[in-house]
């Protein structure tokens, strides 16, 4: 019999192959890992997640920390994993916020799924080589995951929101948050 | 033929890459966003904001944004070894933290512009502390994978993850799980929730069959996924298909009896 290792324990080694040019697709890896894949983070994104009135309040009153405003809202959905909405916006640059959904998984691990940010500084896509200004929205994709890089690297330009109060309402609305309202026709600010 | 390089040309090249890849951009009097090849490992440019005060000395600063950017990952860094290694790249790097923001001061400009890849790399090291220990965010089927396997092998020996030495010493060939039958022989169970998967445990149960060991295989599949053309595939080397890893509950027993009782 050979040996045996245990993912939980001895952690991941793999062995990649690379095509000149680094091309996404020509990418393989030999992962001893179930990746999650982008059928399984659309549908932890597609979730429906619920905001509580506690919640509501916790992101009027964001606290300071540091040089920063946050807040940290624990959503409630009908699924065994836990979603939290981040909100942090710079005291020097108002350009410079995020509102972002992130997910702790049943088995303990966390990341973020979907990031809203402001204009205050350009993004670079390292697999597909592409730069971006203005605000844009990270998101997690399989394929960054696998290569070990922050699993939202991978950000698309957005004209959705022009400050953090829109880009909060802009992730409810791709992330299927939702918070009940007594009069319809109220927004969230 | 082996072509000799140039260095002054490749020198030149790099130097006028690195060039073209800074510049600044106005943001008031005397205050400028320096724009740098580097960054973030989230593909975010780093931020770096250079100003001159009126006593004629410069200021480099982050205005706050990477402890900020740590806070994306609810990184706490006020305490315990983080705390100290925070403390540890700010000394070395000549770096100072005020109110949340990361600053290095400089007397001339000279010595400001000298100083911005000192920032710089001083401002990567911190970031990169959201990569430590970081896995592979592994996804929920290969819980599910082991949880199935588990409750369907009822009780049997399992080795997850198993390379064999004999037969694939250079570890080309993984089998998800080797079940140990109740007549000792040996059984192999395989898991996919992506196509990648699915060729790769193809080849591993070709690779076996060409052995002449005749180990049997199980393939279980993630039921979020279609395999289309692949499955295909499968039905002509698996010896048995189970559409998700619930269903091996049930019927991965029987699978295994039929091998333990044809022994």
């Amino acid at each position: 019999m050979g040996q045996s290792d245990d993912l939980y324990i001895q952690g991941i080694r793999k062995n990649k192959t690379r095509s000149l040019g680094y091309v996404a697709e020509e990418i393989r890896t030999n992962m001893e890992v179930f990746v999650l894949t982008d059928a399984e983070l659309q549908k932890l994104i597609d979730t429906p997640k619920k905001m509580s009135t506690k919640g509501l309040k916790k992101l009027l009153e964001r606290k300071v920390e540091n040089a920063y405003k946050r807040s940290d809202i624990e959503l409630s959905s009908e699924t065994e994993h836990s979603f939290y909405l981040r909100i942090r916006e710079s005291l020097d640059d108002p350009t410079d916020y995020s509102a972002i959904l992130s997910v702790k998984l049943k088995s303990g691990e966390t990341f973020n799924l979907v990031r809203c940010n402001g204009s205050s500084h350009s993004h670079k896509n390292r697999i597909e080589k592409t730069k971006l200004f203005g605000t844009h929205i990270h998101v997690a994709t399989e394929r960054y995951i696998e290569m070990g890089y922050q699993s939202e690297a991978f950000a698309e330009e957005s004209a959705e929101y022009n400050n953090i109060n829109e880009a909060i309402e802009c992730l409810m609305k791709i992330t299927n948050i939702t918070y009940k309202q007594t009069d319809e026709n109220a927004t969230l600010f | 033929m082996t072509m000799t390089v140039n260095v002054h040309t490749l020198e030149e090249n790099i130097s006028s890459r690195l060039r073209t890849a800074v510049s600044l951009e106005p943001r008031g009097i005397n205050s400028y966003r320096v724009n740098t090849p580097f960054n973030f490992s989230d593909g975010d440019d780093l931020k770096i904001i250079i100003n001159k005060s009126e006593n004629g000395k410069w200021t480099i600063t982050d205005e706050g944004h990477t402890l900020m950017y740590l806070s994306y990952y609810n990184m706490d860094i006020n305490a315990g070894t983080r705390a100290d290694i925070l403390s540890s790249i700010l000394k070395s790097h000549y770096m100072h933290e005020d109110g949340g923001r990361l600053i290095l001061e400089a007397d001339t400009e000279a010595e400001a512009a000298d100083s911005i890849f000192t920032f710089a790399q001083g401002i990567l090291k911190i970031s990169d502390m959201t990569m430590w220990k970081k896995e592979r965010v592994k996804s929920m089927f290969y819980e599910y994978f082991r949880e199935g396997v588990t409750r369907g092998a009822k009780g049997r020996e399992l080795n997850f993850n198993y390379k064999d030495d004999e037969y694939d010493p250079n570890s080309l060939y993984p089998v998800d799980c080797l079940v140990t039958l109740k007549n000792g022989h040996r059984a192999h169970i395989y898991g996919a929730n992506s196509l990648d998967r699915a060729n790769k445990a193809i080849i591993s149960m070709y690779h076996y069959e060409k052995t002449g060991l005749n180990v049997p295989n199980c393939m279980i599949l993630s039921d979020e996924m279609d395999f289309g053309k692949t499955r295909i595939m499968l039905e002509e080397v698996a010896d048995k298909i189970l559409s998700s890893p619930k269903s091996a509950n049930d019927r991965l027993d029987p699978f295994l009896r039929k091998y333990e009782d044809a022994a």
